[in-house]
């Protein structure tokens, strides 16, 4: 789905770019951003999307939905994360707040309504487990959302248990008023319009005051403060968007599988986002979607090296007996090498690659400025 | 009522494995700023090196704790200089996440790779039998052992850093990474020592912990539920790991006997949010303030 030619990738780099070609960290003030390029972009991935949606193979549409779905998280980390600089790593509680919320109410009150619920009650938690964030620094908020992931993640198994739902929760088909969807292609349909409406959503929020004043804070929140910026009501913000979209995801993800269980929301998954996130780039939606897409595919990869290319072979066993562990170190070892070589991941890595091949050596010389 | 006495006395050989543990993430911390979330992870690692040499040379429990140490001494130089050392600068945030993704991913996955998922066990020469204590308190051999060990290490730690040379450095370096180099402080020296206490001590709670508990993937997560102690303490302060080591285990030894054994592990968390929104630097840690 997203092959990168020369001149795509020229034009990817663009979209990546949240500025004229400077570093994501150095957003100023009242920059102005045309953004046709991005939106043509983005019209020619939703058409290579649509046409990819229409013709794949049901396996092979299910992995693109997930991963779609853990790039609506990616997304959301990336708002918190990359531009307000509030470290999160309880993203896998929110998905557990929303899928929670979705399975309790979702056979009484329908699809649409119990993600909007998912959502808000993602909000208000988000919210909640912010306002120690306003007097915390960087480290304590990491360990109260930590903190929660836990709290979450038991809280869930005992409801489950005192429930009677010890092998998870069945949710009811999803349908919008008379569409009924059941198949993948009708959840690939709609995870690919509300990735886009999340994306064109945070990317108003972040072109207008929210997002300048989410940079200002991620880079001095003191000075920040100085100048005028509502350091509470901002970060405050920060977090319940982001934990809106999350708990959306979750009530969506719990939805799409049909089944939901506290099992599927552990740390290592809310560490994935955090590599997802650092693999994209810090400050880089769409490199936050293409982070996610590695995150969720790379296992193919692996798997399908392990029992295609190495079949037979001693390495080959070896391989497909530690996949799930070789899974884990390529994952740790990509973030390692984009600290080394590239800190501002793909990002960073196309929009160098992008300003190389069309010799912009101004835009170079700025972007190192 | 025996019960406070009792619950008191079987905390003290928990709190020692977390004190252990959370005195290696503050001298990191002290040394060099970095929130090390792999502490667990290297706990695991030290007490599996260990677990191998105390198979592999009849069971002689001292020549494989010593193997385990050296092992941590050579992990955590290595560990600085190949890994944590090109990333300095990196800013706090990234280099906190990076060794949380760090210890989960590589170091998890490689452990998994050469050791497998199955629990390991080791006997400790020394009797597990109960005995009674006045006050109808119970102890055991091993959890006087655990007590001492963490005493001894802790204390000789806290001496050398209050009153050598080193301490100081290592508090410099930490504020002020330019400033010390001026007056002759050799600050990657000193973080790479930092780096080296961290895993030994760490291989030293493995160790404990093992004598306690199966070495199996659980241990990790000890890295993590060291937090609150060191949240209560302050991030900064060995007296406070104690005091916070003792509190915690107390809280979770009462939930495991109140409320049942599943509710020992996130107690440890609904402390760390409480004392989050009371007091953030804890109670002996020095607040951060922040210059323009």
């Amino acid at each position: 789905m997203l092959a990168v030619t020369r001149y795509g990738a020229a034009n990817l780099a663009v979209l990546l770019s949240p500025d004229d070609g400077r570093p994501a960290h150095q957003i100023s003030f009242g920059a102005r951003r045309r953004l046709d390029p991005s939106l043509a972009g983005i019209g020619a991935l939703i058409v290579i999307g649509f046409g990819f949606g229409a013709l794949a193979p049901p396996y092979y549409l299910f992995v693109v939905n997930t991963a779609i779905l853990a790039a609506i998280g990616a997304v959301a980390l990336q708002l918190l994360l990359g531009y307000a600089g509030q470290v999160s790593i309880g993203n896998a509680a929110f998905m557990a707040l929303g899928a929670w919320t979705a399975a309790v109410l979702g056979p009484t009150i329908g699809f649409l309504p119990s993600i909007g619920a998912g959502g808000a009650v993602g909000a208000l938690i988000g919210l909640l487990i912010g306002l120690p964030a306003l007097r915390l620094a960087h480290l304590y908020l990491a360990l109260s959302t930590l903190a929660l992931q836990f709290i979450v993640e038991f809280a869930f198994n005992r409801y489950e248990t005192a429930t009677n739902h010890s092998a998870g929760f069945q949710l009811p088909a999803a349908s919008l008023g008379p569409l009924d969807l059941s198949s993948d292609q009708s959840w690939f349909v709609l995870l690919v319009l509300v990735l886009a409406l999340i994306m064109l959503l945070s990317w108003f929020m972040l072109e207008a005051k929210p997002g300048r004043a989410w940079v200002a804070i991620r880079e001095h929140n003191v000075a920040a403060a100085i100048i005028g910026v509502d350091v509470t009501r901002y970060k405050l913000l920060a977090f319940t968007v982001s934990s809106f979209y999350i708990g959306v995801q979750g009530a969506l993800f719990a939805y799409y599988t049909r089944v939901t269980s506290a099992e599927l929301f552990t740390l290592d998954s809310s560490i994935a986002y955090a590599v997802m996130v650092l693999i994209g780039g810090l400050g880089s939606l769409p490199g936050a979607i293409l982070g996610a897409f590695i995150v969720t595919l790379l296992p193919l990869a692996v798997n399908a090296v392990g029992n295609h290319m190495l079949a037979d072979s001693q390495l080959g066993t070896f391989v497909t007996k530690n996949l799930p562990f070789l899974n884990q170190l390529v994952y740790g070892l990509l973030v390692l090498a984009f600290l080394y070589f590239e800190p501002r991941g793909i990002a960073g890595l196309l929009r160098r690659y992008a300003l190389g091949r069309t010799g912009s050596r101004q835009a170079e010389a700025r972007s190192v400025a | 009522m025996s019960l406070i006495p009792e619950l008191a006395v079987s905390s003290l050989a928990p709190a020692s494995i977390y004190a252990l543990l959370g005195v290696g993430f503050v001298i990191l911390y002290r040394g060099t700023r970095v929130v090390n979330f792999t502490q667990g992870q290297l706990a695991f690692i030290g007490a599996l090196i260990f677990v191998t040499a105390y198979d592999k040379f009849d069971h002689q429990f001292f020549l494989a704790a010593a193997i385990a140490v050296g092992a941590a001494l050579l992990t955590g130089v290595l560990f600085h200089l190949l890994i944590m050392s090109p990333l300095t600068g990196q800013g706090f945030l990234v280099l906190g996440l990076f060794t949380l993704i760090f210890g989960f991913h590589i170091l998890g996955g490689v452990v998994a790779m050469i050791w497998g998922v199955l629990p390991f066990y080791f006997r400790v020469p020394l009797a597990r039998e109960a005995i009674e204590l006045p006050a109808g308190a119970f102890t055991s051999q091993v959890d006087i052992a655990i007590i001492a060990t963490a005493f001894v290490v802790i204390g000789a730690l806290a001496v050398w850093l209050r009153f050598a040379r080193f301490g100081i450095a290592m508090r410099a370096s930490a504020e002020n990474p330019t400033l010390a180099g001026y007056v002759g402080v050799n600050v990657q020296t000193t973080a790479t020592i930092s780096w080296a206490l961290a895993t030994v001590t760490a291989t030293i709670a493995g160790i404990a912990s093992g004598a306690r508990h199966p070495i199996d993937f659980s241990m990790t997560s000890l890295g993590l539920y060291v937090f609150p102690a060191l949240l209560i303490g302050g991030m900064d302060s060995i007296i406070g790991v104690l005091v916070g080591s003792i509190v915690l285990a107390l809280v979770q030894t009462a939930a495991a006997t109140y409320l049942g054994g599943a509710w020992t592990d996130v107690t440890a968390y609904i402390v760390l949010l409480a004392v989050l929104v009371v007091r953030p630097y804890g109670f002996f840690g020095t607040p951060e303030y922040r210059r323009l």
